[in-house]
């Protein structure tokens, strides 16, 4: 019954090196790490799957998880489930909210942090952190390997399903450690489970002597990528706390002239639109309340 | 089997369900349908079948072309014309499901277009499949004098059953009969329609209806058509055959609740006092009608709900348009009237400056309630369920305490507390209505043994164990005999009546005071004869109040009342809501189980409140857009509020169980409770369901 | 390919084709139909099953994963003690459920039963999280839970003394 599907064939590398060297024989291969993405949307075609599948699984390397003093370091096999496991005072709190969000617990178990990423879904509450948290992403090939900042990447890729070079796997993830005095993640979805929202948003400030010393602002779910300027960001350096009401009009304009917003079958762009603004204002006035 | 065993049965997933069910030889059925919302059929071009694979379409069909519903009768494959995306044309069938899906995507089909209808506002004149006017004093001539008026005009949106277990049947046909499983809540309409369809005789179609999941009433009539293809696949390759739909072709391709439109106006004098009602609804019947009298007759009464008053006026629509039509959905038609209703009376006694405890009070019309015959009218259910339900939701000061905090005319406190709002609604349950016609002859068994063991044989089905708990009930109660001696028959037809078709407040009331008077037959029979007792009772038609019949149109047998209050919250930056508890007080009589009477009330409530605030379903020229479990969003555990329920049990008028019953939609009140309670605090009036933070926010920005 | 596995304690060959779902292999080709098939999306929860005692989606897991694996489905879970402690919290609360979600709730109450030992309001509804359910309105799942939780620890207190 099942004989045009049966020459299929799943390799299974036990090391990075094997799956790079696996990879680079079979480029078009389909590589499975968690495989949720992968089961879902292979659902209606199962004779879709490419003939060679390289079952991740097996490789230990990429499911630790390392803490030094100045980042945090997950392997990219390392399962959702697993890093909402580490102490809260490991993982930033924003990180974990965004995880807890992210799908339901029986999906965790199986998602990857790799994955995850990889999907590239501007949706993606983990990536909204990721992104403003200046993650940055090992990537290997047989070639290489090199350290590349996830800002980087986005300004690279423009395809929609694809943040990782097609060469190269992804195979550890650093969050910096960074001592963030207000960071604040915020997921609008009619359930706070579902992978499709209405928006995604990370904040992240930093002050100094009444001075904003940083300011990270990340949305996600605005449009087919996520937004984030440093452009934009920089405005707001080295500006006195608190803002003043006419300043925070003034980057709220600007804001809304660099966003912009789709309408899709989960929100519509007027309300992601006006409430990335409105998100970006409370923000603001938070850092302001919390300096009084 | 006892309940007991039933539960342990459901979980430890030994309950079969239909797709279980896979006799030897099995091949699987595929429907191509339609993807154009009108138009005719100029060709089909079929792929080479390979071997094993069939192909049929409605020159197959050996018999009768259509089935019946209770609005009109509708093709099992279209013929020439189709009206609307997803309507079946073709059916093939083998055994390799991919390879099917492979073939069905390969059939190309020709058609010649026409220009559809999706909005029934612009329906032309013979769209309209039924259409009923009511009129009482002179509603227009009430403006004449000083008066307060609230009018507006509400939608509401489609809304999906979403039973988790998809719709499948599986057919075999012997050369001389057939057997059918389907998941249905209506199998002697499936044996009806299949022996016409297969032109056999009835007694050669045997229905079988294993473990269902149906909420909501959501299997009542597509069943017929998905068994009907799966015999006639069976019929012409000799095999036994399943459809199973996917979760995608459930959503896209089953029947949805009635979308409407209502214009609503109250009137009152300056003081309060409710001088008249109007109201114009217009139901989106969908490409077909497949029910349209009793959608309309329940959202005729509702319009009104209990403020009857000198003048009235009314007109109501159900309208075709080429879209999936709308078939039955718990609390079919009153869920929305009421809607519009009750948000109306919140809105007025806020114009008036009263309370809508105080308005709803001094407005009701206990007349309405004295006309539904178990309603003595000494004792008023309808003003201890408002009292009780202000009571334990603490509405009086809740809602004094938000008027005062509230910004006038905008979403904000003085205060700077995050703004709330709490609405109150009173309304009225149809119970034990329609479907009993003159005409039907649903019937049910009951036997007692020698042993005292009773049998019940009613081809109503059971989901869950609340119908067989609650029938074994009654009947222990009358016959005193312990509860694990009552045993419920599966539903086969070759071994039960037909009791006709499964919905809620049916199966409580009619059905329940059916089994009651079967076993009080019994019970005078077993001092005369020897066992074993059978005893077959006819469905009766409730008794019908004639004199007030006349007065108010389509008056209900009986009503139960019921009284929410929800209190909401709503965050003004993103405008999230969050529901911060709902209160529901009922009188449905005494209650049989206390325990299952609370769970069928919170699943309920829990649906109207997804129906309030998530489940967006919406058409894109004609195609349903959220066509995914993903996409179209029901509540889960995470986003269900906090639902207080109680039961005033009163017991005057009535002998045994039932008393009234839950009613169909046993809480309808969730939406316009909290649509009134984001009125109070964001001071803006909501008029469409469902209502996401979408919609809060673009009436905000709009204002 | 050629897979083997541990199924409700029995050690099964099965021989398939790699990407075949494991609720496919239980209900199609084991006969298992206790785990049911609501959407293949891993939203509903109908077809969760125990894969090293974690709860994991089967519609989620292809063949080619499942070598060495120990999986129990509901038709072993519900031959332990534990499954006892559940039913009987679910008759003593009167619970009702159509039986189609109704093995998935039962295994993530014994995913919950296994891991926490008191679990909070919030733990309950985070732990049945991935399960929907229609016919039900929840909260009294929420009750059997607490039950199940109050017959365990009674149990245990008795063991004690």
């Amino acid at each position: 019954m099942q004989k045009e599907v049966d020459f299929r064939k799943i390799l299974t590398p036990g090391n990075v090196h094997e799956l790079l060297t696996l990879f680079s024989e079979y480029p078009d291969s389909l590589l499975f790490a968690g495989g949720t993405w992968i089961m879902i949307n292979y659902n209606d075609t199962p004779a879709g799957f490419p003939e060679y599948i390289i079952d991740c699984g097996g490789i230990e390397e990429l499911q630790k998880i390392k803490r030094t003093e100045r980042y945090l370091e997950i392997g990219a096999l390392v399962p959702l489930s697993r890093i909402l496991g580490i102490s809260p005072h490991v993982i930033p709190p924003v990180l974990y909210s965004a995880l807890s969000m992210t799908a339901t617990p029986e999906i965790r178990r199986l998602a990857t942090l790799g994955g995850n990423i990889n999907i590239n879904s501007s949706y993606s509450g983990i990536l909204t952190v990721l992104f403003a948290m200046d993650c940055i992403l090992e990537i290997r090939s047989l070639q290489q390997s090199r350290w590349i900042s996830i800002s980087e990447l986005f300004l690279k890729t423009n395809k929609k399903n694809n943040l990782i070079p097609k060469d190269s796997v992804l195979t550890r993830i650093r969050i910096p450690s960074a001592n963030w005095d207000f960071q604040v993640f915020r997921k609008i979805a009619r359930k706070k489970s579902l992978m499709h929202c209405s928006l995604t948003f990370c904040g992240l400030a930093k002050t100094n002597k009444g001075i904003l010393s940083d300011i990270r602002l990340c949305f996600g779910a605005l449009g087919n990528q996520l937004f984030r300027q440093r452009g934009f960001e920089i405005k707001f350096l080295g500006r006195k706390l608190p803002f003043m009401n006419r300043t925070i009009d003034i980057l709220l304009s600007e804001f809304g002239l660099l966003i912009n917003p789709v309408t899709d079958r989960y929100s519509r762009a007027e309300y992601r639109r006006s409430t990335s603004i409105r998100l970006l204002k409370w923000f603001l006035e938070e850092i302001n309340q919390m300096l009084l | 089997m006892s309940i007991k065993t039933i539960l342990s049965h459901k979980l430890k997933g030994e309950a079969i369900f239909t797709d279980d069910i896979a006799p030897d030889n099995m091949i699987y059925g595929y429907t191509v349908r339609s993807e154009i919302p009108r138009g005719t059929i100029l060709s089909i071009k079929i792929p080479e079948l390979p071997g094993g694979y069939i192909c049929a379409d409605y020159k197959d069909i050996p018999g009768q072309k259509f089935f019946s519903t209770f609005g009109e009768e509708i093709p099992y494959l279209a013929e020439k014309k189709v009206h609307y995306i997803g309507e079946p044309i073709l059916l093939l069938c083998g055994p390799d499901k991919q390879k099917l899906q492979c073939l069905g995507e390969q059939v190309s089909i020709e058609y010649k277009a026409e220009t559809p209808v999706f909005s029934p506002l612009h329906a032309p004149e013979e769209n309209i499949f039924d259409i009923v006017t009511y009129s009482k004093g002179s509603f227009s001539g009430l403006k004449d004098n000083p008066c307060v008026s609230v009018k507006d005009t509400y939608t509401t949106g489609s809304q999906e059953h979403l039973s988790l277990e998809p719709l499948c049947a599986v057919s075999l046909w012997n050369e001389k009969s057939i057997i059918i499983y389907a998941s249905t809540l209506y199998p002697y309409h499936i044996k009806d329609n299949v022996a016409l369809f297969l032109g056999v005789s009835k007694k050669r179609v045997k229905v079988i209806v294993p473990d269902v999941c149906a909420p909501f009433g959501g299997k009542l009539f597509l069943p017929t058509m998905i068994a009907a293809h799966t015999s006639l696949l069976s019929y012409m390759s000799l095999k036994p055959v399943k459809i199973l739909y996917t979760r995608e072709e459930d959503i896209t391709c089953s029947f949805k609740r009635h979308p409407a439109v209502m214009t609503h106006e109250i009137v009152t004098d300056e003081e309060g006092n409710l001088l008249g009602i109007y109201a114009d609804i217009i139901f989106d019947a969908g490409a077909y009608n497949v029910m349209s009298r009793r959608i309309i007759e329940k959202a005729v009464f509702s319009a009104f709900g209990m403020y009857y008053c000198d003048h009235m006026e009314l007109k109501a629509r159900l309208v075709k348009t080429n879209k999936i039509p709308s078939g039955y959905f718990s609390g079919s038609g009153e869920i929305q009237s009421l809607f519009a209703l009750e948000c109306n009376t919140y809105k007025i006694a806020q114009k008036v400056k009263t309370d809508p405890y105080i308005w709803k009070k001094k407005n009701i019309s206990l007349d309405c309630e004295k006309r539904s015959p178990p309603n003595p009218g000494k004792y008023s259910s309808c003003i201890a369920v408002i009292d009780e339900v202000v009571r334990i939701s603490d509405f009086l000061r809740k809602y004094g305490a938000y008027e005062a905090i509230k910004k006038p005319g905008e979403c904000g406190t003085v205060s700077g507390a995050t703004p709330r709002g709490i609405g109150l609604v009173l309304c009225p349950h149809i119970i034990g209505d329609f479907y009993e016609t003159e005409t039907n002859t649903y019937t049910l068994t009951l036997r007692l043994g020698k042993n005292r063991k009773l049998k019940i044989m009613t081809s109503l089905i059971d989901m869950g164990t609340s119908k067989a708990a609650y029938f074994a009930m009654i009947a222990s109660h009358i016959l005193n005999i312990h509860i694990s001696e009552v045993i419920i028959e599966k539903t086969d037809t070759d071994n039960v009546p037909d009791t006709g078709p499964t919905i809620g407040s049916r199966a409580a009331y009619n059905i329940g005071k059916c089994i009651e008077q079967a076993c009080e037959s019994i019970k005078c029979k077993e001092k005369k004869k020897g066992y074993p007792i059978e005893v077959t009772k006819k469905i009766n038609l409730p008794v019908k109040n004639k004199k007030n019949a006349k007065k108010i149109p389509f008056t209900p047998p009986v009503i139960t009342w019921e009284g929410t209050v929800v209190e909401v919250e709503v965050d003004p930056v993103t405008f999230i809501t969050t529901c911060r508890g709902i209160w529901i007080v009922l009188d449905p009589g005494p209650v049989v189980n206390d325990e299952i009477a609370r769970q069928h009330v919170e699943a309920a409530a829990l649906q109207n409140f997804g129906f309030a605030t998530m489940e967006v379903l919406e058409f894109k020229n004609g195609k349903v857009y959220q066509n995914d479990i993903s996409e179209y969003t029901i509540p889960d555990i995470t986003t269900v509020p906090d639902i207080h329920v109680r039961f005033i049990q009163n017991r005057a008028g009535i002998k045994h169980y039932p008393g009234r019953g839950l009613g169909d939609q046993a809480v309808t009140g969730v939406a316009p409770g909290y649509i009134s309670a984001l009125y109070q605090a964001t001071n803006n009036s909501y008029t469409h369901l469902p209502c996401t933070p979408e919609s809060i926010m673009e009436l905000m920005q709009n204002r | 390919m050629k897979i083997t596995f541990t199924l409700n304690g029995k050690k099964t060959t099965i021989e398939t084709s790699p990407e075949k779902k494991l609720i496919d292999i239980l209900r199609l080709d084991l006969g298992l139909c206790g785990t049911k098939k609501g959407c293949e999306q891993g939203e509903c929860g109908s077809c969760l099953v125990l894969i090293n005692n974690n709860l994991i989606n089967s519609c989620l897991v292809p063949a080619f994963r499942l070598g060495g694996k120990d999986i129990m489905t509901i038709e072993g879970f519900s031959q332990t003690k534990e499954y006892s402690m559940i039913e009987e919290a679910f008759l003593k609360k009167g619970v009702t459920l159509c039986g189609f979600c109704a093995p998935g709730v039962v295994l993530s109450i014994a995913n919950l039963l296994s891991n926490t030992s008191t679990p909070s309001t919030g733990e309950i509804r985070d732990a049945l999280s991935g399960q929907l359910c229609r016919c039900n309105g929840f909260l009294s799942l929420i009750q059997v839970v607490v039950e199940v939780f109050r017959i365990k620890n009674r149990k245990k207190n008795a063991k004690r003394s």
